[in-house]
């Protein structure tokens, strides 16, 4: 079973998603960025899931494994769509949603159809599906993380382009950014050394930066809160 | 290419974690400061009675 720092961080990181979407609530953003706070609403409620089928079956059981992995691929599935409706946003005055919306579906079909491939390369004749549906959610995962921070760089970089304003959008892009090139660094690093215990702590502190960020751009910064990306830029422009 | 990906991201968090900061610095430079600490900024910043009576 996970120890009292597991459980803490695991608690803090529900409850943070549950502020989230109260500041949401609160400030009237709830409908305005509807698909983030509904990923954040998931994911309160994978995690209660989550303890349900933990402390009914064990750390260990093929229950848990099973309901962590798939979970974990909706989840990031979710947050994948989350991201290009900040693309819609961000775009919107260009009428061009109908070919984001398109390429986003072609990006996500190409990313599962390459991630069936490694796992089809990789696994043995005798695998059973079940392990190998198993292995395809976790490198799912994997790959979208990626996916999801090359997308976020390049939106990025059209706000610096398009000169978007907007404080409350720019701070969840940029919080956004973070965590999937934090996730996408921490998988890289347990691929390069699979025996690296002190991962299993990080990831879940780097699934806390995400909420707390959220709701802070959430309950401080008004929707007509403005600032000049440029000075942002770490390159200056 | 795990080797490749990481360098990959941690540029792209170095990149996004200054900018995020600079965004909240830039953020919290509008919020105006409260009666309570402009009082104290100001006593703070008077100078010593010495130097007044000098």
């Amino acid at each position: 079973m996970p120890g009292s720092i597991e459980y803490t961080i695991w608690f803090l990181a529900s409850l943070l998603e549950l502020c989230v979407v109260v500041c949401a609530l609160a400030r009237h953003s709830f409908r305005r960025y509807l698909c983030l706070n509904l990923y954040m609403l998931l994911s309160l409620l994978v995690s209660l899931g989550r303890y349900q089928v933990l402390s009914h079956y064990g750390l260990r059981s093929s229950e848990y494994k099973y309901f962590y992995f798939y979970s974990d691929a909706v989840l990031t599935i979710f947050l994948y769509l989350a991201l290009i409706t900040l693309y819609l946003y961000v775009f919107d005055e260009m009428k061009v949603e109908k070919y984001l919306r398109l390429t986003a579906l072609l990006l996500l079909v190409g990313t599962a159809l390459f991630s069936y491939g490694v796992v089809q390369q990789s696994s043995s004749v005798q695998q059973s599906s079940n392990r190998m549906l198993t292995s395809f959610f976790f490198e799912l995962s994997q790959n979208l993380y990626f996916v999801g921070l090359v997308l976020t760089y390049v939106l990025w970089g059209a706000i610096l382009k398009l000169r978007e304003t907007r404080t409350q959008l720019i701070q969840l892009v940029l919080s956004l950014g973070i965590y999937f090139s934090a996730f996408a660094a921490t998988f890289a690093l347990g691929n390069m050394f699979p025996n690296l215990q002190s991962l299993g702590y990080v990831l879940p502190v780097f699934g806390c930066l995400l909420p707390l960020a959220w709701a802070y751009a959430f309950l401080r910064l008004s929707h007509d809160a403005r600032m000049a990306p440029a000075r942002l830029a770490v390159v200056p422009r | 290419m795990a080797t490749l990906i990481f360098f990959l991201s941690a540029a792209a968090l170095l990149q996004f974690f200054i900018s995020y900061c600079r965004s909240l610095i830039a953020a919290s430079i509008k919020q105006p400061l409260s009666a309570e600490f402009a009082t104290l900024l100001a006593f703070r910043t008077r100078p010593p009675a010495k130097t007044l009576h000098a």
